[in-house]
């Protein structure tokens, strides 16, 4: 698992080298007996419509109910605004949710751990790891759950990239949240990197 | 009154009361039947052109419904699964069936013909791969395009178009045009002959040799091909109504015909809809039935009942009656000869409905008494009607093939028609992209839009009289010179905007010359109709119908000639365009052919004799009789002669009258070695008389070149060498007031001036190509190219 996740990211990462969100998975749930296969060419062209939109997967993973993404320059897309691009498609899709991995440097600002986007400069919340967007993924490990913790407790203001679900917050205008469900710091030792 | 009868007239007036809104109400919203229950749902449905219409469901059970006496029989089975299969007619009848169904998302790679007349199914060479929800489009040869479809349980396409080659029974990959497309896409073979894909980024694929794909543009809605449906309602003009989830009741329109064409909105339908059918009328509304205005897959808690039609000419729809049942998912709808509408199916639907539309009743129908069976692109064929004179309109409309909320054959086209003695004639379309080969409904509809029974017809590929086109000839300038191409053009029917014909020709100041043949269907006066922007000059059997070598904005211009049927006349049109827009189309009619663009088949390539204006003849007392030709800008002279010198000339002149100032240019491709004072050039000649003034420079065939002239007639003649050359060679006189001058040129761009001789020559003159062997009694026959005259 380990290893198909380390090529994914490479090749995705291959595409914009300079990107800071080096990658993003939509969880889209769709109204088709036949699962998100079958309307992905329309959902894939219409997100490819999207100003924000660089690329589009050609194919998404059916069992996962998921398809890969890039943003242009690598930007955090806004979920909120993403969610209603993708049920106004009329491809009879919502969106799940959006997990993404994220190169940045963790600061804290009074009782919360924020994780400032390297080049973009955009800020997120960080926050413990609450659902997983996979449809059928396994239980949430022991090493997920407590991923969130055991990363604050690491980093101190040193690169890190964290891969986890982008939640928008319900109040408008308030940060985007990360949740923690891996990450690595670069440079520390492979004990000190967490994989599911 | 007895209190019987008093009492029945009372029920007689209920009843007629009641009635009454019934009729009234059916002229205005149409009526449906009751419903009729099927032992399968019909889940693909297809009008054969036996007029019987053949229905299968979710696996290999087909069945035939007659609708002339309502019965339902079963058909052979195929022997496998050919439920979620793409399906069009070949041009012969035949329906070709691709891919099938192993289970969801996993295609067969299977494809069968089912001939309609022999009852009977046959096995084809497997595609390339399986193909679930593929879809199919026939071709303007016949060929049948198959694209999409998916082959394994993760849905994956099968991003190979295949084209399948009626003739060689084989598939044709299109490996340069793979790509993943949406299931089921809306397909349609546009005017240009390549296949517009409808999807919501909608693409043309140009299915010559490897393929390739030409992006179009984006639908304004992007859920389109979410299960809406789509119509080519006329000549290049489609239709997509709804889709989407949550359905919309928004529809978009596109004309391929346009530059550059782009979907907009037209009006919305009353209801949103999502798994509805569009079914083209045979007056050219469109008539959408059934779907769901729910959201979700398919939902029927929220079924779109209503009927509607859109007018293309207002561009909105009108509400008509309702059905009984629930149409979403997997129903189908299609026209009947009769004009009714069979709708059908849809999931855990095993059961019909036939809608009326209220041109059913509003009055008597028109009637066909006879009409061919098959006929040609282009031809004009004569349907016999005892109504002829209340004909307004004539249509087609091609017989439907359906499946997922899609008809991937009909399509619909007015046809031009003229009232003859107990009918009219009528003119099949020439253009196998507009009308590609196959079976169709003839429509004949009177001034109050009441269409006939539609007997069949058979558009066979090919065209009636054989005919392939003209020769164009494409020149970059406006005086026949500098020739950048030449091909054969089907029709002569060019719109190039501010364009060019080639990247190789300008813009502007260009010059088109098509020679051929044309040949007439009828006994008749045809006038012939030139619209151009520019000039124009148009002859027909070396008869000038149309001069107008002038600038001008797109201009119509006609000139008549009685012609024989099925003899071919020479036709031969120039024209020029110095500016602005480029236009060129050329039309004809006579009392039994409307007017229309003179169709390919009409057109032919041979081209006896030369141009006009010019003419050809010898001059002096020649041993051997001349001669000229023509072929695509290319000339021949034959001439013999002793020579043209001394006091009398012996040679073969192609020549043209000219006025005042001249100026003539050819390049000379090739002289004939009959001697080494043979000689091939360009003549501006006072009189035709052998020993007339003139002035003529010339190419020979061993001593270079030679600016020749005689001064005074009967008088002697006067030579300057001109220095080296060989053919290819151009040369060139000019003439201003009485000074001539003679140039030479390697290459037709940089002139050089060979001499210049002041004669006190008439102002009418004759310029032109001047060959003489040197050897009487011997013909020379020698060769020109970029022949320009500007007399």
């Amino acid at each position: 698992m380990r290893n198909i996740l380390v090529i994914t990211l490479c090749a995705i990462a291959g595409l914009t080298a300079q990107a800071e969100v080096i990658s993003l998975t939509l969880g889209i749930d769709v109204n088709s007996p036949y699962g998100i296969s079958e309307p992905w060419v329309t959902i894939r062209e219409g997100l490819l419509r999207l100003d924000y939109v660089e690329s589009v997967a050609n194919l998404p993973d059916r069992k996962s109910g998921t398809g890969e993404m890039r943003t242009k320059n690598g930007r955090v897309p806004d979920v909120d605004t993403l969610a209603k691009a993708l049920r106004e498609l009329g491809a009879g899709a919502t969106l799940r949710g959006v997990e993404v991995t994220i190169n940045g440097h963790i600061i804290k600002e009074g009782d919360h751990f924020l994780l400032k986007v390297s080049k973009t400069g955009e800020t997120l919340r960080l926050a413990p790891l609450t659902k997983r967007i996979q449809r059928n993924a396994l239980e949430i490990t022991e090493s997920e759950r407590n991923a969130f913790a055991r990363l604050v407790s690491h980093s101190e203001g040193g690169e890190v990239r964290i891969t986890g679900p982008l939640r928008a917050h319900p109040d408008a205008g308030a940060l985007q949240t990360l949740e923690v469900r891996i990450f690595e710091l670069p440079g520390r030792s492979q004990n000190q990197t967490n994989h599911n | 009154m007895h209190s019987l009868n008093v009492r029945n007239a009372v029920v007689c007036l209920i009843i007629g009361v009641g009635l009454l809104p019934t009729v009234l109400h059916a002229q205005t919203s149409g009526q449906w039947s009751g419903v009729q229950n099927w032992p399968i749902v019909s889940v693909h449905t297809h009008l054969l052109p036996t007029g019987k219409v053949m229905f299968y469901p979710y696996g290999d059970d087909s069945r035939l419904w007659d609708p002339a006496n309502n019965s339902i029989t079963t058909l052979p089975r195929v022997n496998y699964n050919i439920f979620c299969t793409g399906h069009s007619f070949t041009s012969d009848g035949r329906l070709l069936v691709t891919g099938g169904h192993v289970q969801n998302g996993w295609g067969l790679n299977d494809a069968s013909y089912y001939d309609p007349v022999a009852n009977t199914w046959t096995r084809l060479p497997d595609m390339n791969n399986g193909r679930w929800y593929p879809s199919s489009t026939t071709l303007a040869n016949g060929d049948v395009l198959i694209t999409s479809g998916s082959y394994d349980t993760n849905y994956s396409n099968n991003t190979l178009p295949q084209v399948w080659q009626v003739g060689s029974g084989s598939w044709r990959n299109l490996t340069s045009a793979q790509l993943g497309l949406p299931l089921y896409p809306r397909t349609f073979l546009a005017p240009n002959g390549r296949v517009f894909v409808a999807t919501s980024t909608s693409r043309y694929l140009d299915t010559a040799g490897a393929g390739a794909w030409t992006t179009v543009g984006n639908t304004r809605f992007g859920g389109r091909d979410n299960y809406g449906s789509a119509a080519m309602y006329d000549v290049g003009k489609i239709l997509w109504a709804g889709g989407g989830d949550p359905p919309t009741a928004s529809c978009e329109i596109i004309d391929l015909n346009a530059a550059t064409p782009t979907w907009n909105f037209t009006g919305n339908m009353a209801t949103p809809r999502r798994q509805n059918n569009l079914t083209i009328l045979p007056d050219g509304r469109v008539l959408v039935t059934g779907g769901s205005s729910g959201a979700g897959f398919n939902n029927d808690t929220s079924p779109a009942h209503s009927a509607e039609v859109w007018n293309p000419a207002t561009g909105t729809w009108t509400t008509w009656v309702s059905s009984t049942r629930y149409r979403g998912y997997h129903s189908t709808a299609l026209l009947l000869p009769d004009g009714r509408v069979l709708s059908s199916g849809g999931d855990g639907q095993p059961n019909a409905e036939i809608f009326s539309p209220p041109y059913l009743f509003n009055g008597a129908r028109p009637t066909i008494s006879s009409s061919p069976a098959t006929a040609n692109h282009g031809q004009t064929i004569f349907v016999g009607t005892p109504n002829a004179t209340a004909i307004t309109r004539v249509t087609l409309t091609r017989i439907s093939s359906v499946t997922h909320a899609q008809n991937w054959d009909q399509r619909f086209l007015n046809l031009g028609f003229a009232q003859a003695s107990g009918g009219l004639n009528v003119t099949i379309p020439s253009s196998a992209n507009n009308c590609p080969p196959g079976h169709y409904l003839l429509w004949i509809l009177n001034g109050s839009g009441v269409p006939s029974v539609a007997p069949f017809i058979r558009i066979v590929p090919g065209s009636g009289g054989g005919g392939t086109g003209l020769n164009g000839e494409y020149y970059d300038n406006i005086n026949f010179t500098q020739r950048r191409l030449t091909r054969t053009d089907a029709t002569v029917n060019f719109d190039w905007g501010a364009g060019s014909p080639n990247a190789a020709i300008g813009a502007d100041t260009f010059s088109v010359r098509w020679t051929g043949q044309v040949q007439p269907q009828f006994s008749e006066t045809y006038t012939f109709y030139t619209r151009t922007d520019d000039g124009v000059r148009l002859w027909v059997n070396g008869q000038l119908l149309v001069d107008k070598w002038i600038d001008q904005g797109p201009t119509e211009w006609s000139g008549s000639i009685a012609l024989t049927a099925n003899t071919k006349y020479n036709i031969q049109m120039d024209y020029y365009e110095n500016g602005g827009g480029a236009l060129a189309q050329l039309s004809w009619a006579s009392s039994s052919t409307p007017k229309a663009i003179i169709p390919q088949s009409r057109l032919f390539t041979t081209f006896s004799g030369i141009p006009r204006p010019w003419t050809s003849q010898d001059i002096g007392a020649v041993g051997a009789t001349g001669g000229s030709s023509y072929s695509v800008g290319n000339w021949t002279v034959n001439g013999s002669g002793a020579d043209i010198w001394g006091n009398a000339d012996e040679f073969r002149f192609v020549h043209q009258p000219a006025s005042g100032d001249c100026d003539i240019i050819a390049r000379v491709t090739g002289v004939q070695n009959t001697d080494l004072w043979a000689k091939a050039g360009v003549m501006i000649r006072e009189s035709l008389t052998a020993g007339s003034r003139h002035t003529y420079m010339a190419l020979t065939s061993g001593n270079g070149l030679a600016f020749q002239r005689r001064v005074a007639t009967d008088g002697v003649s006067t030579h300057t060498a001109g220095g080296a050359g060989a053919a290819p060679y151009w040369v060139r006189l000019t003439r201003v007031g009485n000074v001539f001058t003679a140039y030479r040129s390697s290459d037709g761009v940089t002139w050089t001036t060979v001499g210049t001789e002041t004669i006190a020559m008439a102002a009418t003159t004759y310029i032109g190509l001047a060959v003489t062997s040197h050897l009487d009694g011997t013909v020379n026959s020698s060769t020109f190219d970029n022949v320009s005259a500007a007399p």
